[in-house]
């Protein structure tokens, strides 16, 4: 249980970067500028290793 | 002296009365007197007109006007015959075989040899010969002197009387024996011809003869419209006990050889196994009489390419039963010009022959036992099968008809790359007229392999009746196991029932009937060239194993399908219908409830047709519940399309005018009204943020096979909004990040919103662009704000990330369970 939970922990990373902007005269403007790059990474514990070498069509 | 005078005198006179009255009564007398004689030999004299005369010479001489003999089988009137002591002299002679007056032949009661008398010289100017044998009577003159008999007729013969034996040579042709013997008539010119030489010799009992024959000639065959030469050279052996006219024939020597090149078969193949030349050999003597035959042996052998014999044995018949034989067959058929679809046969079988010819239609019965076909290799069309053998008995009877057992199997059978593996048939047939037929088959087959798919296992029964034309099959078919393309079915069912025409099989009638072991069934009916597919409502579920191998993850768990199918041979056209009633799936994580539909589908002109048809789903969720979908199923002159399709999801609804069922480009614009702002801001499932209101959407989707895009759409408020930020994490990490405009940053927090608009563009590769324009009031700081919010996200990756995500993990729980 402790593999699944670290593997569904690691299986989707986004790297999100944003860029604010704040004008305060009235009224405020507010620029909000966000943009998500998504990275997939899979990182499988050992005890997994013999379970995925059974079904190689799992990727 | 006077009294011894007058003694004399009157003995004289006595004497000269007795001789005057003899004289007076010879005729009678001589009558009474030969058949006094006579009676032992069962011979009769009924006439005798005869004189004594006496010669210059002073010999005497008899001459009789008529005598007139009758005896068993015959009868005899000679007139105006002379006889002295040295010569017999006959003008005429009729001889009158008289069959129905003779005696029964045995060999007790008839002479058994000939004693020939020392005769004088005899001439005959006319004999006549009379039988109901002869076609009319045969005239001849005979002379005999000094053991020389001499014919003189239709034939000259010269017959040698020595030793109580006439030997005979004669020289004579079939041709003669035509005007007084009824042969066959289709006898060839030639044959009639043909010269015979005959040594013949005569005992008194037995008539032993040889022929020596050499002839050739045509014999013209009218089923096949041609002359087929045949030669006859060698020597008939004949010995005829005519005491009981029995006769051995032997025809060893004389073997009749029939040239079958210049005699084409119609049909090819009997053409192509043709042998070149049949020789009858009969290499046992026949016996033969008037009420039987008996030959050991005939031989029918074939030459050629292809080679076999035909050997008839124990060939018999007596009056008043019927000719009865065996027969063997070997021979190994080859055709005149092997190629891939005409090879070398072996055929060979036994069996016994009947044959009746008393009556005036024949009967007969052929049986055939341990009958055998086979050839290392079969090809016809496309076929080929390997290691092929037939086995075959059967009876075949003038009366009861046919009766027919066939076995046949082969190794593996191919059509192009359709491959049959160990087929066994056994055909069990039966027919009284040979028109109407009733039987059974029983198929079975290994596997058959092709590239679209393999069945293992397939069982086959039918029974089969021909009546009038008429052919009826009963049948079902079994098949283990069928694997095609994806799917693989087990135990499949058939029914079978075929009713056509012989003449005219697409004008027939079929249904076969099928059942799946999930209890799915239908059946196909076809009418001369109409074929109607049908499939009974039945519950959904029936379908899985069908749509299992397509979609592994999609199963039907209510509702009802039903569909029918009308396809036209001649003309190619397709008219369907499918019937989905309160249908409902789900296929991965996604739920569809109650899909309703009846559709009209044809196809012809290479075109689908759709009749406009209303399709609607209760609900549809895919993480995202969408109810009450309504469109109308139908085609336009592109082809299909959905048309009007409309629902309701996040409180609001959707439309969108126009999708068409293809992969070709098109565009249309998804309407989007009165969506709570806040169900569509819970699917961030962002805690800690709500928003308020009504939304509405003009989203301009660019279709092109598999790529989606968007372009220039719009999303806008439906009246006033609110958005309210509380225990974000998100938006409490920027405040952090940014504490010198965290002040600013807060009036988000609390917003009346007044104005949204936004732009929505999402690209081929999946990128998602957001510009979002929200003007709006802060009424705690009670202060304007203008919130300008972009966002760039690849949505592809992102549903991709969230799909392998849950698939590693199920599966995962699924290995571990």
């Amino acid at each position: 249980m402790r593999s699944l939970l670290l593997l569904s922990a690691l299986l989707s990373l986004g790297a999100c970067t944003h860029r604010v902007q704040v004008e305060t005269k009235e009224p405020i403007t507010i620029n909000l500028n966000v943009k998500v790059d998504h990275e997939i990474r899979v990182k499988v514990d050992k005890e997994l290793d013999s379970l995925f070498s059974e079904d190689s069509e799992l990727f | 002296m006077k009294t011894a005078l007058n003694v004399v005198v009157w003995t004289l006179l006595a004497l000269l009365v007795c001789v005057a009255g003899l004289w007076w009564f010879r005729q009678p007398l001589a009558l009474q007197l030969a058949n006094h004689y006579l009676a032992p030999h069962k011979v009769q004299l009924s006439c005798l007109q005869w004189d004594l005369h006496l010669q210059t010479n002073l010999d005497w001489q008899v001459s009789a006007r008529s005598v007139c003999v009758q005896g068993p089988g015959f009868r005899a009137e000679a007139a105006n015959a002379l006889f002295d002591l040295s010569q017999l002299q006959v003008a005429s002679l009729q001889l009158v075989h008289q069959p129905d007056n003779a005696a029964t032949h045995s060999k007790e009661n008839q002479p058994v040899s000939w004693q020939l008398p020392d005769l004088p010289a005899i001439s005959i100017d006319k004999l006549q010969l009379q039988s109901p044998l002869l076609r009319q009577p045969l005239e001849m003159a005979v002379r005999y002197q000094q053991g020389n008999l001499q014919l003189n007729g239709p034939w000259q013969a010269d017959i040698a009387l020595k030793d109580n034996q006439a030997e005979l040579q004669l020289n004579w042709k079939l041709a003669d024996l035509a005007n007084y013997l009824r042969l066959p008539e289709a006898l060839p010119a030639a044959l009639l011809d043909s010269p015979i030489h005959t040594q013949a010799s005569f005992d008194g009992q037995n008539l032993v003869a040889t022929n020596q024959i050499a002839t050739q000639f045509s014999y013209p065959i009218e089923a096949l419209e041609c002359q087929m030469p045949i030669t006859v050279t060698g020597e008939l052996a004949l010995r005829l006990d005519t005491t009981i006219l029995q006769a051995d024939v032997d025809l060893s020597a004389l073997p009749i050889k029939l040239d079958l090149k210049h005699c084409p078969i119609p049909n090819p193949a009997a053409e192509l196994y043709k042998p070149a030349q049949i020789t009858i050999n009969l290499p046992d003597i026949a016996k033969v009489s008037l009420q039987s035959l008996k030959l050991a042996s005939a031989e029918v052998q074939f030459t050629g390419k292809t080679q076999g014999l035909l050997t008839l044995n124990h060939i018999d018949w007596q009056t008043g039963k019927p000719l009865t034989a065996s027969y063997q067959l070997n021979s190994i058929l080859v055709p005149a010009q092997p190629s891939e679809q005409w090879f070398p046969l072996a055929l060979q079988g036994i069996g016994q022959i009947h044959l009746s010819v008393d009556s005036q239609t024949p009967d007969y019965q052929l049986s055939g036992q341990e009958w055998q076909l086979s050839a290392d290799s079969w090809r016809v069309a496309d076929w080929q099968a390997d290691k092929l053998q037939l086995n075959s008995q059967f009876t075949l009877d003038s009366k009861a008809g046919l009766q027919a057992e066939l076995k046949v199997k082969a190794a593996q059978a191919l059509n192009k790359d359709i491959r049959l593996g160990a087929i066994k048939t056994t055909i069990s047939l039966a027919s009284q007229d040979l028109k109407n037929v009733t039987g059974k088959t029983d198929l079975s087959l290994d596997n058959l392999a092709s590239p679209d798919g393999k069945i293992t296992g397939l069982m086959h029964q039918h029974q089969f009746n021909v009546q009038q034309g008429l052919v009826t099959i009963l049948g079902n078919t079994n098949l283990k196991k069928l694997d095609v393309q994806k799917w693989q079915l087990n135990e499949l069912a058939f029914k079978h029932e075929l009713f056509m025409p012989l003449s005219e099989p697409l004008q027939g009638r079929s249904v076969h009937q099928w059942q799946l072991p999930s209890g799915l069934h239908g059946q196909v009916n076809q009418e001369q060239n109409r074929f109607n597919l049908t499939l009974p409502a039945q519950s959904s579920n029936k379908f899985t194993p069908l749509l299992k191998p397509l979609l592994p993850q999609l199963a039907l768990t209510a509702g009802q399908l039903a569909a029918s199918a009308e396809y036209a041979l001649d003309t190619g056209k397709l008219n369907a219908n499918i019937d989905v009633s309160t249908l409902s799936l789900s296929y991965q994580d996604y739920q569809v409830e109650n899909i309703s539909v009846n559709s009209d589908i044809s196809w012809y002109s290479g075109n689908l047709h759709l009749a406009p048809a209303t399709l609607s789903i209760k609900s549809v969720n895919v993480g995202l519940p969408i109810t009450d979908i309504s469109t109308q199923l139908g085609t336009d002159a592109n082809g299909p399309v959905l048309s009007g399709l409309n629902g309701k999801l996040l409180s609001g609804e959707f439309s969108l005018p126009q999708l068409r069922l293809d992969n070709k480009p098109q565009q249309m614009t998804l309407a989007l009204r009165h969506l709570d702002a806040g169900e569509l801001a819970k699917l961030g499932k962002d805690s800690g943020i709500e928003v308020r209101g009504k939304v509405g959407a003009d989203v301009p989707i660019k279709l092109d096979g598999k790529l989606v895009e968007v372009k220039d759409g719009k999303l806008y408020n439906e009246g006033p909004a609110k958005l309210l930020i509380y225990d974000n994490a998100a938006f409490d990490s920027l405040l952090a990040s940014q504490p010198n405009l965290a002040p600013s940053l807060s009036a988000l927090k609390n917003m009346d919103i007044s104005s949204l608009t936004s732009t929505v563009n999402l690209k081929p590769d999946g990128w998602l662009l957001l510009d979002m324009k929200i003007k709006g009031h802060n009424p705690g700081k009670k202060q304007d704000v203008n919130f300008n919010y972009t966002h760039e996200e690849n949505l592809f990756t992102l549903l991709r990330a969230l799909q392998l995500g849950d698939e590693v993990q199920k599966k995962v729980q699924e290995k571990v369970k």
